[in-house]
């Protein structure tokens, strides 16, 4: 048994609020205060004093075999929380064969060498643990959530899931009929259909962002019983791995049981992964995907953008914090608070490793469709042409540094943040310097940020509603070309 | 400041059965303030974080005739600035020290939340108390009309433009006669919420978020002393409210069976099975909840091995007691394969309900669900967010907050006699709702008699 870099430790006071603490309580309005009070309860309270945020001190350390672990102690209650990262997931799928990571993720508790599926469930339900397997374009994951008493026993079964899938015939076919009636269903979901049909306008169908992680009709078709065993075994290895672990339990406790159920798990060659040309999008169009007579239309605005790598990423958070990564950024409040449009409008970056998205979207009655179209087009304008207020950046930054605690509250999160961090190939002690770096954006690198990262003139704006009622308002704006994604074209 | 000393959860693990979790304790003080506002307070300094999430004691059970939907919409005025907050304040003011905040309606009561790092807990409670007590003088029919498309936008968002979405609407009014007040949705109908007033505000203000009608949790890493003073200062001058009194009709009974089908824009079939049951914190209720888990959680339910894999007729299937303060029902809700008659599926449900009626649940079956709802306890209780709503519901519903130890309890002693006892007293194959949705077109796929 080696260790390696052991524990790394670090713990961050986090003098950056003190830095905040300067801006808070913004004017939002004079009142006159009320002297017949016992205090003035016009006046916002002011901050309590300055609080720290121990950021969780992961222990770094190996198996036999090579098998990293990442491990933070969480003594609050009997729990422990396991994460099994493999660093691949459904951007390695085959050509033609999307949805293979997700169906073999899928798969694993679905029988083993020596459990069927039935006795698996059994076994986990019996110590009420829980157990879970999936995918995203990065990683494929198995969780467990188990009750610290049951630990091993939890252990036996989530190794046994995790090295020993035997992917039985009759249990795939049932599973892959289940897979296919999930894919009929997304056609009852106006906000599905759009982020499909999104997907592949921005992508199309050569690159693997274009078509969804759990694959298509055709391509959940074509996988067999030897492709998912081939995607298992060639990326299902312990050199392609890391363990996660936290929860009430220490090093020494989990070294043994760690080494006990992974410690011989072999590793193995893993294949480079491809790059793939992304489609330039001349200018500005529309996409209607037709739901006759709906309620509301969708709107999911947006073009490809950067991966969780770049430069601009910092930039990007905070830019969008203030136009729409909340309750109180401005498309909300426009299209919300202001115009009663909308349930909620938000806009977010989903930034992956090998690159990402921006969208915007809204459900919208259907009656304000072109006047949605308008409000938008208005924000993702002006956040470009226009600095946004001192008053709005402290707010959004102040947003972003001082969620960080809530953030890291429980053993779960705690393992989901540090499997994020490392599929992107972030230092452990990355949200150590967070903070810091949130705090140096400027009004000019919101601007100039929303200037690279947003363009309404090259943008796809999809829209799934009721045609008949929204297609004329839409040509009236003049914002670009309006073309029907039709039932054929659709993504399955 | 001596948080140290205040045990954060007391966690005493002692053998219930052999594979039992244990007995939890959140410790708490509750005391009330001179105008009857219930206080509990928690400590928990496991992150440097606070809570503070307030109950009403009211919802959609409370609204009157003609103004469905207008606790849910009260809600949403309560974002909306008071005397002291501007408009949209509560939210810009919250999210802008990093804090997470919302609220929800339902039928008996209406909850208000914020996280926040734990030095802005002193801002929390005014935000709270100016809208508890100084909501009045900021409402406006701009406002109003504002949150009414918002509410409407939601309506149209949650229900009539999601698949299958009316159906428990429809349900519930067939369920309950129209003069039980669970006979309407919370989020109301279009009509009524076009015809809600500013005095209707008034009224409702006054009548229900009186500081007697209201509980105030405060969790997680903070002082108890300071706390105290802090929640005197900004809640105890405002005045009482009236007694509230609930409507509280007797539980219905359905008579008969009452079967009926709806077309929706859907690709599969569904079938719902609703029975009559019990309310909340009802002797039979820790059953009912078996009762669901043995039939329908997990792979080794009953009918994931009849619907889903040995026969697969169904995609999904799930059973469960849905409990309320003064009625609850025991309900089904199994969608069906493509093109899969609904008739099929309800003949296997009466196989699985008569076999569950005649044969008791095997020891295994009991061990899987009561261990799996016992550990649900525990993994409940992790964030401070959701433990406070626990102390504020089990204060709500039994007058006292920590009651994770008596609950958990209630299922520890659930027998398998039991279970099979209460599939038979309320699975009356005479007397329930059978509602069909089926795809547009296609009502010959319905569950027909």
């Amino acid at each position: 048994m080696t260790k390696m870099n052991k524990t790394l430790l670090y713990t961050v006071n986090f003098l950056l609020l003190m830095i905040f603490s300067a801006c808070s309580g913004a004017d939002y309005g004079s009142k006159t205060a009320d002297s017949s009070r016992p205090f003035d309860r016009t006046i916002q309270p002011a901050e309590g004093s300055l609080l720290n945020l121990a950021l969780p001190v992961i222990q770094n350390f190996s198996l036999s075999n090579g098998l990293e672990v990442k491990l933070v102690e969480h003594h609050e209650l009997p729990v422990v929380d396991i994460r099994l990262v493999i660093k691949s997931g459904s951007f390695v799928d085959p050509a033609g064969k999307a949805g293979t990571a997700s169906f073999t993720a899928d798969m694993l508790d679905e029988g083993t060498t020596t459990r069927d599926a039935f006795e698996i469930a059994d076994a986990k339900d019996y110590v009420g643990a829980r157990l879970g397997s999936g995918s995203g374009w990065d990683g494929s994951f198995v969780t467990l959530s188990t009750l610290k008493k049951h630990l091993d026993t939890s252990m036996e079964i989530f190794a046994d899931i995790s090295l020993n899938p035997t992917f039985p015939t009759k249990d795939m076919e049932k599973i892959r009929e289940r897979r296919l009636t999930r894919i009929l269903q997304r056609k009852d979901q106006p906000i599905t259909l759009a982020a499909l049909a999104f997907a592949e306008l921005v992508y199309g169908d050569s690159h693997p962002y274009g078509t969804p992680t759990t694959g298509t009709e055709e391509s959940i078709k074509s996988i067999t019983q030897s492709d998912l065993k081939n995607y298992y075994s060639t990326y299902y290895k312990s050199n392609n791995a890391t363990l996660i672990v936290v929860g009430d339990v220490t090093e020494s406790e989990m070294l043994p049981i760690l080494e006990k159920y992974f410690g011989s798990w072999e590793s193995g060659m893993i294949p480079e992964t491809m790059n793939y040309d992304i489609p330039e999008i001349s200018e500005t169009a529309f996409y209607l995907v037709d739901k006759p007579d709906a309620a509301q239309s969708y709107l999911y605005f947006g073009h490809n953008s950067i991966s969780r790598a770049s430069e601009n990423y910092i930039n990007s958070v905070v830019m969008n914090m203030i136009l729409g990564g909340q309750f109180s950024a401005r498309l909300n409040l426009n299209l919300r608070e202001d115009k009663g449009y909308t349930y909620g409008a938000r806009s977010s970056f989903s930034a992956r490793r090998s690159g990402g998205s921006f969208s915007a979207r809204a459900s919208v009655k259907t009656d304000v469709t072109d006047s949605s179209i308008v409000e938008f087009l208005y924000e993702l304008r002006r956040i470009r042409s226009e600095h946004v207020t001192l008053e709005e950046l402290e707010h959004a930054k102040k947003s972003i540094v001082q969620r960080l605690p809530s953030t890291f509250e429980t053993p779960s999160q705690i393992a989901g943040i540090i499997g994020s961090q490392l599929l992107n190939d972030l230092p452990d002690d990355y949200y150590s310097t967070y903070g810091e770096k949130i705090q140096a954006v400027t009004m000019q690198d919101v601007m100039v940020t929303a200037q690279k990262l947003i363009d309404p003139e090259h943008m796809t704006l999809v829209i799934s509603g009721d045609i008949a009622q929204v297609k004329e308002a839409i040509e009236s704006l003049n914002e670009g070309n309006v073309n029907i994604v039709g039932e054929e074209t659709m993504p399955e | 400041m001596n948080k140290k000393l205040n045990a954060t959860l007391l966690f005493v693990l002692i053998s219930l059965s052999t594979v039992a979790v244990g007995q939890i304790s959140v410790e708490n003080e509750m005391y009330k303030l001179d105008n009857g506002l219930t206080v509990i307070l928690h400590n928990d300094s496991s992150a440097p974080i606070v809570t503070v999430n307030i109950w009403y004691h009211t919802g959609s059970k409370d609204e009157k005739p003609g103004r469905t939907g207008f606790a849910h919409l009260f809600e949403h005025m309560l974002f909306q600035g008071s005397l002291n907050v501007g408009d949209d304040e509560h939210f810009i003011l919250i999210q802008g020290v990093g804090g997470s905040l919302n609220g929800s309606t339902n039928s008996d009561r209406t909850n208000y939340y914020e996280t926040t790092p734990s030095n802005y807990l002193e801002m929390l409670l005014w935000l709270e108390s100016d809208r508890m007590g100084w909501l009045l003088p900021a409402m406006t029919e701009k406002k109003l009309d504002n949150q009414r498309d918002v509410v409407k936008n939601e309506r149209r968002q949650s229900y009539e433009n999601r698949p299958y979405g009316l159906a428990w609407e429809n349900i519930y009014f067939k369920l309950y006669p129209e003069e039980h007040p669970y006979h309407w949705s919370t989020i109301g109908s279009m009509e009524d919420l076009s015809a809600a007033s500013l005095d209707d505000i008034k009224d409702f203000f006054q009548s229900y978020y009186g500081p007697n009608n209201a509980s105030l949790v405060i969790a997680g890493d903070f002082d108890s002393g300071q706390a105290k003073v802090w929640v005197e200062k900004y809640f105890g001058e405002i005045p009482s409210g009236p007694e509230v009194v609930h409507p509280n009709p007797d539980m219905p009974v359905l008579t008969e069976e009452v079967r009926f089908m709806m077309e929706d824009k859907v690709q599969l079939p569904r079938i719902y099975f609703v029975w009559n049951s019990v309310s909340r914190f009802d002797e039979d209720e820790a059953a009912l909840d078996v009762l669901g888990e043995v039939l329908s959680s997990g792979k080794n339910s009953r009918f994931y091995r009849a619907m889903i894999y040995d026969n697969p007729i169904a995609q999904d299937a799930a059973a469960f007691q849905f409990s309320r303060e003064i009625a609850g029902s025991f309900e089904m809700e199994i969608t069906a394969t493509p093109e899969t008659n609904l008739s099929v599926i309800e003949k296997v449900v009466w196989e699985e309900v008569e076999k569950i009626q005649n044969e008791l649940p095997t020891e295994r079956e009991m061990r899987r669900a009561i261990n799996s709802i016992e550990a649900s306890f525990v993994f409940g209780i992790q964030s401070i967010g959701r433990k406070a709503d626990r102390l504020n519901s089990y204060y709500t519903w039994t007058g006292v907050p920590d009651g994770f130890e008596k609950d958990l309890s209630r299922f520890s002693n659930v027998t398998a006699e039991d279970v099979q006892r209460v599939a038979n007293k309320y699975l009356d194959k005479n007397n329930l709702i059978i509602l069909s949705v089926v795809p547009e077109g296609k009502p010959e796929l319905q569950a027909s008699k």
